[in-house]
């Protein structure tokens, strides 16, 4: 919706500003629960248990931190969260650009059939059918006690979205790039490192994101691969162990400390990459 | 010239195309394919999961067919995501329109905020939605009892319980589609707006006659993912109410996920899994027939 100068009468006013209080009221409605949980960590359990709408507490303590971290592994957990959600960015990041690189330029029978066969498995991979398989190829390769298995997994599953977003990014930009580049004499790799790769900053940083989320959040494959082996859980693993913490009645407060320690790394990511991340998925997925 | 330089190159062209694909290639041919064949080469037989694998022909398929809780899983699947459809449509275009407003300050901050629940793992968000419809301390029921309703059994109720699986399901969703929205949004001509504003359409008015069927292709994807996502719907509802209470919120991956990890009928959950990937495949490509004449996915 564009600002005008029309001038607007009284009625298109309060119709108006009845729109935005409904727009307005639905915002607060998404942003509140994550404010409730972060804050709602520094609460006792029995503050929590209160219930109502205080969203501060009347205390503030970081003993659910203290508390948490005692009970659960949590140091290396972040580790493996980290290892895992970087993991998967780098890998994600280099294939998908590569592949959406020559998706885009590279124009022959195969291409446009492998890139349909892509596609058509983001849409359907349902995950569930394949994790009993997967685990007993990651036991023939000897691959299933260690986070690179997941990693690897994680990527190959889930990179068809990265190369349908970095396709579209490289189809806006113009082929002249290539063909002056090759007549500097760069060869396919040179063009694509040197003149390509650094205009796709948004794209890669809308990638980075998307990947490094899908890593730091990714729980069943870590459930089923790290079963016998705590110190290969992430976060999202511990976290959930934590329901069983405490004395049989559900431990929120701990748990509210859990799941913040989860986002927050997650929000500052976000955060840095925004600026770019916004563009990058509207411009690949409506130009793709 | 350009012709005899192409024709040079064609070959090494190729080449490096298979060079460049290949990473992407291999991690999807042995992490992606390969499970799938051999899921379907399971579907065959009677795998526990541990030794017995006996190859069984038709078996699993013939007794899926016959398995009443297997049609009504996917029936409250199919209920499931045709009822929220509209609202994973709806509410992601409305806070487009929101947030791309040049009236209301700050909106590129609201915009970070609205996409913030996006990035939750769905343990995360279960955790906040779990705590937010708790039946004695959450906040719903407290603000219901403030406006003197009888507080509600949320997690009780079949009825409810899938309400809230359908609140959190938009809840950690809106934002991604609404980016998409807002994408479309940019991308519509300025001087379509003012044309219209000269024309004294108000806003409503312009919203409804210009913007939303200019944001069609948009829709015809929002409509695509949300379809096969919410058909897919699994981790969110392991993070809430794990198919309850009973099995009214057990949709078709959940109960594949227990055919095979609860009760190591892993033979019979690949046969159920092929089976439902058939079906997926055949709404999807309905769905991105009827639409492909709008929208370039």
């Amino acid at each position: 919706m564009k600002e005008t100068h029309a001038v607007y009468s009284p009625g298109t006013k309060v119709a108006r500003a009845i729109g935005w209080i409904f727009l307005t009221a639905l915002a607060v409605m998404i942003i509140f629960p994550v404010l409730y949980i972060i804050f709602g960590s520094f609460k006792s359990n029995s503050e929590l248990l209160v219930g109502g709408s205080n969203i501060f507490p009347t205390v503030w303590s970081v003993n659910n931190y203290i508390q948490a971290w005692q009970q659960a592994n949590f140091a290396v957990y972040t580790k493996n969260s980290l290892i895992l959600a970087l993991g998967v960015m780098i890998l994600s990041l280099v294939t998908s650009t590569m592949a959406g690189y020559v998706f885009s330029r590279t124009k022959f029978r195969g291409s446009a059939l492998l890139y349909g066969v892509f596609i058509a498995f983001m849409f359907i991979n349902t995950g569930s059918v394949s994790i009993r398989p997967l685990y007993e190829l990651a036991v023939k390769l000897h691959m299933n006690n260690n986070l690179f298995s997941v990693i690897f997994i994680s990527t190959g599953t889930g990179q068809a979205t990265y190369i349908f977003l970095a396709k579209g990014f490289v189809d806006s930009l113009p082929k002249e790039l290539d063909e002056a580049a090759k007549i500097d004499g760069c060869t396919f790799f040179q063009t694509f490192y040197k003149v390509i790769a650094p205009l796709l900053k948004p794209v890669i940083a809308t990638i980075a994101l998307l990947s490094f989320r899908q890593g730091w959040n990714e729980y069943v494959l870590p459930l089923v691969f790290t079963m016998s082996n705590d110190a290969m859980r992430p976060l999202t693993v511990g976290v959930n162990m934590l329901k069983n913490a405490g004395d049989g009645t559900a431990a929120w407060n701990i748990m509210f400390a859990g799941a913040t320690i989860a986002i927050v790394p997650m929000i500052l990511v976000y955060i840095f990459f925004q600026r770019y991340f916004m563009g990058g998925v509207a411009a690949g997925a409506v130009k793709g | 010239m350009k012709k005899r330089r192409k024709a040079n190159t064609a070959f090494r062209h190729t080449g490096a195309f298979w060079l460049f694909v290949l990473p992407s290639l291999g991690l999807f041919a042995l992490f992606f394919l390969l499970p799938l064949v051999l899921s379907i080469w399971f579907s065959f037989t009677d795998f526990d999961g541990w030794k017995k694998m006996n190859f069984i022909g038709l078996q699993n398929y013939a007794k899926i067919l016959t398995d009443s809780s297997f049609y009504l899983s996917l029936g409250r699947t199919f209920i499931y995501t045709i009822v929220n459809l509209p609202f994973k449509v709806a509410i992601p275009l409305l806070l487009a329109a929101l947030v791309t407003s040049k009236k209301l300050k700050g909106n590129t901050a609201v915009r970070t905020m609205i996409y913030i629940p996006v990035l939750f793992s769905s343990l995360v968000a279960g955790i906040t939605i779990n705590w937010m419809f708790s039946q004695e301390y959450g906040l719903v029921n407290f603000l219901l009892e403030k406006m003197g309703m009888t507080p509600l059994e949320w997690s009780l109720n079949p009825t409810l319980a899938t309400v809230v699986i359908s609140i959190a399901s938009n809840w950690v969703s809106a934002g991604y589609y609404m980016l998409l929205y807002v994408g479309g949004i940019n991308n519509i001509s300025k001087e379509l707006y003012e044309a219209a504003s000269i024309d004294g359409s108000g806003k409503a008015h312009t919203f409804f006659h210009i913007t939303v069927p200019l944001l069609l292709p948009t829709t015809f994807i929002v409509l695509l993912l949300s379809t096969v996502n919410l058909l897919k719907e699994y981790a969110l509802i392991q993070g809430i109410t794990l198919g309850g209470p009973g099995t009214s919120t057990t949709y078709i991956v959940q109960y594949i996920f227990s055919q095979g990890f609860d009760q190591y009928k892993y033979g019979y959950a690949s046969a159920a899994g092929v089976l439902v990937s058939i079906v997926f495949i055949i709404i999807a490509a309905i769905q991105f027939k009827m639409t492909k004449g709008g929208g370039e996915v």
